[in-house]
Order: C-alpha cells, then sequence, then structure tokens
C-alpha cells in the first residue's frame, strides 16, 4: 500500500482489468460502461492526463451537479410545506390528515439522523488520512464510512417496514415517502459511490494531489448527511406531531 | 516570468514572517498548500476521534432507542383519502409492506 511508484500503479490498475476485462462481445451497455471506466482510470492514473486543469472539469460538474440534486429534492419539501402548513378541508383540515397514523419522530427517526453525520465525520477522517499519505487509515475510514452508510439504510427500511401509512395514505403519505424514499435513494446511491472509492483506495489510486473522484464522493456525502436533518426537523418532527 | 519570479519572492517573504521555517529559509521554496503534512496527520487523529465518539453516541442511542419498543395505533376509520387503489400493483392488490397488518 506504501508504494505508489507507476509500477504497482500498474499492477493495481491490471487487477481491475480482471474485473472489468474489455470483450469482443462488447455490445451490453453495461460493459462498454465499466470498459469506459477503466479507461478514465488508465488516463488518470497510468498515464497521468488528468492534470490540474483537467481536474477543473469534473470538479465544475460535481458541483453543478449537487447543486441541481439540492433544487431536486427542495421540491420535495416544498411539496410537504404546501400540503401542510394549510391542510385542506377533505384530510379534515389538519396536518397529519386525520386517521394517518405517524411515527414517533424520537424513535427509529430521531436514531437514523446521527448516523449518517458520523458517516460524514468518518469520510472526513478518510480525506485528512489521504491527505496526510496514511493510505492504510484511509481504507479504515472508508469502511467506516460506508458501514455506518449501511446501518442507516437498515434503519430507513426498518421505519418504512413499521410505518403505520403507506404512500397511498393521503398527501401526507405521498409527500412524506417521496421525500424520505427519495433521500434513503440518495444514500445508496452515495454508498456505492463511497465503495468504489473505498476500492480504489486500496487498489492506491488516489494520492495526496490527486483524488478528484473521492472529492466529489465527499461533497456528495455531505450534501446528503446534510440534506437529512431538513426532513428530520420538517417531516418527521414537526409535521408528524 | 517577471511575475512569477515576484510571486516566488513574495512567496519566500511570508514564510520567512511566518517564522515556522527558518532553517529552510534558504532552500528553494515548495509550493504550499493549504494544509500541510503535519496538519493532516493532526487533523486525520481528530476526525478519527470524532468518528468514534459519533459511532459510541449511535450505538447507545440504539440500543436504548430498540430496547424501548414502540406502541401501535389503532386503525382509523376508512377514510377516502387514505389506503387509495385505483389499479392493481403488478404483484396483486396489496403493496409491498401490506403483510404487515396480518403478522403485526
Amino acid at each position: 500500500m506504501e508504494d505508489t511508484t507507476p509500477l504497482s500503479r500498474d499492477t493495481a490498475l491490471n487487477d481491475l482489468t480482471v474485473i472489468w476485462p474489455l470483450s469482443d462481445e462488447d455490445h451490453l451497455t453495461t460493459n462498454k460502461h465499466n470498459v469506459w471506466w477503466r479507461d478514465v482510470l488508465r488516463e488518470s492514473t497510468l498515464e497521468g492526463h488528468h492534470t490540474k486543469a483537467v481536474q477543473l472539469g469534473p470538479r465544475y460538474g460535481s458541483i453543478l451537479f449537487i447543486v441541481s440534486e439540492v433544487m431536486f429534492l427542495f421540491a420535495f419539501f416544498w411539496a410537504s410545506s404546501h400540503s401542510s402548513l394549510a391542510p385542506t378541508v377533505e384530510i379534515g383540515g389538519i396536518w397529519p390528515p386525520k386517521g394517518i397514523g405517524v411515527l414517533d419522530p424520537w424513535e427509529i427517526p430521531f436514531l437514523n439522523t446521527p448516523i449518517l453525520p458520523s458517516s460524514g465525520a468518518a469520510v472526513t477522517w478518510a480525506h485528512h488520512a489521504i491527505l496526510a499519505g496514511k493510505e492504510k487509515r484511509a481504507v479504515y475510514a472508508l469502511v467506516a464510512t460506508v458501514s455506518l452508510a449501511l446501518v442507516s439504510t437498515g434503519f430507513q427500511g426498518m421505519e418504512y417496514y413499521q410505518a403505520p401509512s403507506n404512500i397511498s395514505d393521503s398527501i401526507y403519505g405521498s409527500t412524506f415517502f417521496l421525500a424520505t424514499g427519495f433521500h434513503g435513494f440518495h444514500v445508496i446511491i452515495g454508498t456505492l459511490f463511497l465503495i468504489i472509492c473505498g476500492i480504489r483506495q486500496y487498489l492506491g489510486h488516489l494520492t495526496k494531489e490527486h483524488h478528484v473522484g473521492f472529492e466529489a464522493a465527499a461533497w456528495y456525502w455531505h450534501f446528503v448527511d446534510v440534506v437529512r436533518l431538513f426532513p428530520f426537523v420538517s417531516i418527521y418532527w414537526w409535521g408528524g406531531i | 516570468m517577471a511575475a512569477s519570479m515576484a510571486r516566488s519572492g513574495l512567496r519566500s517573504a511570508s514564510l520567512l514572517l511566518r517564522g515556522g521555517t527558518k532553517g529552510r529559509a534558504g532552500a528553494p521554496t515548495k509550493r504550499s498548500f493549504s494544509s500541510s503534512a503535519h496538519d493532516d496527520a493532526h487533523e486525520t487523529a481528530k476526525w478519527e476521534k470524532i468518528t468514534y465518539a459519533g459511532i459510541v453516541t449511535c450505538t447507545i442511542l440504539a440500543i436504548y432507542n430498540l430496547s424501548k419498543g414502540h406502541h401501535h395505533g389503532e386503525e382509523p376509520p376508512a377514510y377516502p383519502y387514505l389506503h387509495i387503489r385505483n389499479k392493481e400493483f403488478p404483484w396483486g392488490p396489496n403493496s409491498l409492506f401490506e403483510k404487515k397488518h396480518a403478522d403485526h
């Protein structure tokens, strides 16, 4: 892990090539996709094409993508607030609608809220470990990050299983499950992103000076863990009592 | 060229003024990033501790939360805005999580 000479990088890249072999029957979209990413990794690590100027592209792209994601989730919180701030007469004029069973916000929702920021602390730990050249610590930190993420998803699943309402129960169910479900979906995407970063860190792809993929994953993860506070306060707590 | 020399001179001067690099004053200046390796080692240790504190907090909270159990509410009357079914799901009339009503 300590040796990051081009030779060991080459070996590491060959390890990835075993996972993603270039096939003659390259008609499957997933295989084309994988081979494309393999080329990106080769260009970035072995061939050194990702200069500081080239790295700016994915940085700007990631930031714009996250901004668009913020707007996407904002729309769901808007929908929830729109329906709950002035509940219509058809749902009894109250929020939560009359007859809707809601989750106690201080049970699993409250438990699940600090798990993602803890995972965010772990990804910051991983970032500093990469900057300090502590390659093994960075792998451990990413394992901690991903583990906390999986625990969070597990609790979210448990919460949905125990929920007294579902998505077809009035505007409450629609907005509740759309907002929390899309947040949970983003947690899963971020977890996959971090797993890829963990594998790349293990293979020695990420260096002190060059780890754009990891940075994008960390930004995305902070976005996901900060956004969790909004559904907790506005949907589970304020909207559920 | 002149601009870069001026920048380099300014950087050396600022390093000297900060006083942290007395021994290296004569050595060629290295590009300094916002955080040096020493700071990163310190930050790594700090965030590792914060992560452990978070894990401990979440574990205690989980044990407390899961041990106290949860109550089940009464089945509400069949208001028209509840349990909306306009068409069947591909797998049948009930949603995927609906079995819970039978076994809870």
